[in-house]
């Protein structure tokens, strides 16, 4: 039977693909810190809710919509939960296809509020990313 | 619910770790293991194959006077991958190191590393450090 944390994982992953961002947002605290690494507009800290919400609207932006997210694998224990994502999006000529790591520290309400993830190929995102007009902190 | 035998396995390989036994731990490395290293400092990076990840060890080791140890807060596996979360201590002259280390893993079928995700929630901290 999977760990409850990571079936939320999958709803949050769900909500991602669907373009719910309110759905989305509702899986973290309000103080959320999710950490994006790397060299382009979307990386950074960004805080809360907004920050959040900032944050997929300039992935969304940068990949003209295109982004594609597929859950390979969840890992989950009662404080922490790791997905292991194959990511691709295209943006005119240009392709980014990546495995990303993503980790994630569960509150006492089972809401993810520290998160922070690494692709395998972090110069591909850079790349990428490199137009996204968002980041703002 | 018992854990899982690569939980078991992985916890071997950080106490091997913390001793700087890196012949040891070879054992538990895939010979064409990728190593991704996130931040923006000197380490950053991707380390190719068993020997190049080596290296890096004892380039922290090295660094560090030995001071870096590792100790495990969680640890998630099940049978092709992993993940640690761990705090990681360290002093560097007098640049002192506390993190919480996130890592990722993908395991091969005889559950040896074959790649290697590895970023700080205080990436920043790190960044500081390694500059």
């Amino acid at each position: 039977m999977e760990h409850p944390n990571a079936t939320r994982m999958r709803q949050t992953m769900d909500a991602f693909m669907a373009g719910d961002t309110p759905r989305l947002l509702q899986g973290f605290a309000d103080d959320v810190v999710w950490y994006a690494p790397g060299e382009s507009p979307v990386s950074g800290t960004f805080h809360g809710h907004d920050g959040l919400a900032r944050f997929v609207d300039g992935l969304n932006e940068a990949s003209e919509g295109s982004m594609s997210l597929l859950v390979d694998d969840v890992l989950a224990g009662d404080r922490y939960v790791t997905v292991f994502l194959d990511i691709t999006a295209e943006r005119n000529d240009e392709r980014l296809s990546v495995v990303v790591a993503q980790f994630a520290s569960v509150d006492g309400q089972g809401r993810w509020d520290r998160c922070w993830f690494l692709p395998d190929k972090l110069a591909e995102w850079n790349r990428f990313f490199a137009g996204a007009s968002s980041g703002q902190r | 619910m018992s854990e899982h035998r690569n939980v078991a396995r992985i916890r071997s390989a950080l106490d091997v770790y913390n001793t700087g036994d890196y012949d040891v731990m070879k054992a538990f490395l895939a010979d064409d293991i990728v190593w991704h290293v996130g931040g923006n400092h000197a380490l950053s990076g991707d380390y190719e194959g068993v020997d190049a990840v080596l290296g890096y060890f004892r380039d922290v080791r090295r660094a560090t006077a030995g001071t870096l140890q590792v100790e495990a807060e969680e640890i998630l596996a099940n049978d092709r991958h992993a993940s640690i979360f761990m705090h990681v201590t360290a002093h560097r002259d007098v640049r002192r190191l506390d993190v919480l280390l996130a890592e990722a893993l993908t395991l091969d079928d005889q559950g040896r590393w074959s790649e290697y995700w590895a970023l700080s929630n205080d990436q920043g901290a790190v960044d500081a450090f390694w500059a």
